[in-house]
């Protein structure tokens, strides 16, 4: 966002809630301040005080559009709003999302007001005893989420594969399409590993379901060692089921150690009725990796053209990706040994 | 000239670290610093080792090139995935100036990078060989840009 809008954000906060909620008066907004918390989507927190009565909380999030690593055709603003509003509906526990506006005269972009829910986000940070207990609900969650009926809760325009195989082969697709477009210097990583996953390509998925994407902690805000809330749905897709689990895998297991990460997949599968695919689980971990990399091409690419010339797309794009880099040559250079 | 660009980067980034940092409240503010911190460190290596790093990526290219060449004259399968490619490794020359060389680079690079999406899926042999190249390849330049890349100053 500008400059200017950022120090104007008090003001239309203010003007936006007393033109949404037209049955209140006075309304006050307070304590707006920055989340340091997150690395694409620019976000804010703040407090908002009225006289009369309205069905919206009073500590509220302000998540701009702009972001460092994601185009619409990936991962829009609107795509992901339109999933909270379906899961508000669900047991999964999601921020109330109240407002999506794309009418660039209120603060120059698209943007969303969500409810702040209360929580922690630090995993790494937590007793062991607290860790398993989260990811213990967490498991379940995933399984009810896992189990929603996506067609019934409007989703389908998230892009449902028509069968299994395609399942695999659309996100491949897709991402291939985005790394040749955000690519500024020729990466044969990158080239070596798309080949790679063309050629163990899953064609067995058991059900077709709602995945998040990005899932586990990091996406997390826990209170007492439950999930209060899943925080981060912009990577959204209908697919297989394995690509969830996948990237609980990858994420967790070097925090938890081989035994609590195989507990909680038996844990999955026994709550959620999905068997375990650890063929497709492996494919969709070393697709997350190039999927990883090619998002953080879009924060080279914005910041070498000018696009968004600020260090924090700098860091993300550059130093973000090292480790899936690495990951993925060890892959193909193993597959070829 | 005295300061080296090199110098004074250390410097900036002594400002930020003793001066401003301690200063700053919002963790926003302490998470943009330290980005800028980052950028600094990488910007120094990149100023003082990225020239030497790219003569070797060079010369890394080339022989990638030659193999791939000598390949495709003993290989009929490779020879066809590679026909389209013109696998001319380029003037072999001294490189002073870091803008042209690096542009070299990303033009080997293009190269090796088309390689790697026609090579055949079933190989043996020669195209073998020089799969195992390419992926040496990748390796090293993996390790090069990560020399520049994974930096962390404090």
């Amino acid at each position: 966002m500008e400059p200017d809008t950022i120090e104007r954000l008090p003001g239309i906060l203010r003007a936006y809630l007393s033109e949404r909620l037209p049955g209140v008066r006075n309304v006050a907004i307070r304590n707006v301040a920055r989340s340091p918390g997150g690395n694409s989507r620019s976000m804010w927190f703040f407090d908002a005080d009225w006289e009369g009565e309205a069905p919206v909380a009073k500590r509220l999030m302000f998540r701009a559009n702009e972001s460092t690593c994601f185009r619409d055709e990936e991962a829009s603003l609107e795509k992901e709003y339109r999933v909270f509003r379906a899961l508000q509906e669900t047991p999964v526990p999601v921020p109330a999302n109240y407002w999506y506006e794309r009418d660039p005269s209120w603060a120059g972009e698209d943007f969303v007001i969500r409810e702040r829910v209360e929580g922690d986000t630090d995993f790494r940070g937590l007793p062991a005893a607290s860790q398993r207990a989260i990811l213990g609900h967490f498991i379940e969650l995933l399984a009810i989420q896992h189990n929603l009926d996506w067609e019934a809760l409007g989703l389908g325009f998230l892009g449902a594969p028509e069968d299994g195989p395609a399942c695999a082969r659309l996100v491949v697709e897709r991402w291939e399409r985005a790394t040749k477009r955000e690519l500024l210097d020729p990466q044969p990583v990158m080239t070596a590993t798309m080949a790679w996953l063309k050629r163990n390509l899953p064609t067995e998925v058991d059900r077709i379901v709602l995945g998040q994407g990005q899932v586990g902690p990091g996406q997390l805000l826990f209170r007492d060692d439950r999930v209060a809330a899943s925080l981060d749905w912009e990577s959204a897709f209908i697919g297989d089921p394995m690509s969830d689990l996948a990237y609980l895998d990858f994420m967790v297991r070097p925090m938890i150690g081989d035994e609590a990460m195989e507990a909680l997949i038996v844990r999955y599968g026994e709550l959620s009725g999905i068997p375990i695919r650890r063929d497709n689980m492996r494919f969709y971990t070393v697709f997350q990796s190039y999927w990883a990399v090619s998002a953080c091409l879009a924060a080279v690419n914005r910041f070498a053209t000018g696009e968004m010339r600020k260090t924090q797309t700098l860091v993300l794009g550059m130093a973000a990706p090292r480790s899936f880099l690495r990951r993925m040559e060890r892959i193909v250079r193993e597959d070829a040994a | 000239m005295r300061p080296t660009p090199a110098e004074i980067v250390e410097g900036l980034q002594y400002n930020l670290r003793a001066d401003l940092l301690p200063e700053l409240e919002s963790a926003w503010a302490k998470r943009i610093a330290g980005n800028m911190l980052w950028a600094l460190e990488h910007l120094k290596q990149r100023l003082t080792g990225e020239h030497a790093l790219a003569v070797e990526e060079n010369a890394d290219l080339r022989a990638v090139l030659a193999g791939a060449a000598s390949a495709r004259d003993s290989d009929a399968a490779l020879a066809e995935a590679l026909a389209a490619i013109d696998l001319a490794p380029g003037e072999a020359r001294e490189w002073p100036a870091s803008e042209a060389l690096i542009a070299e680079n990303a033009r080997l690079r293009a190269v090796v990078d088309a390689i790697v999406e026609a090579f055949p899926a079933h190989r043996k042999g020669a195209a073998e060989d020089l799969w195992r190249e390419i992926l040496g390849y990748i390796a090293r330049q993996t390790e090069r840009d990560g020399a520049l890349i994974e930096v962390n100053p404090d």
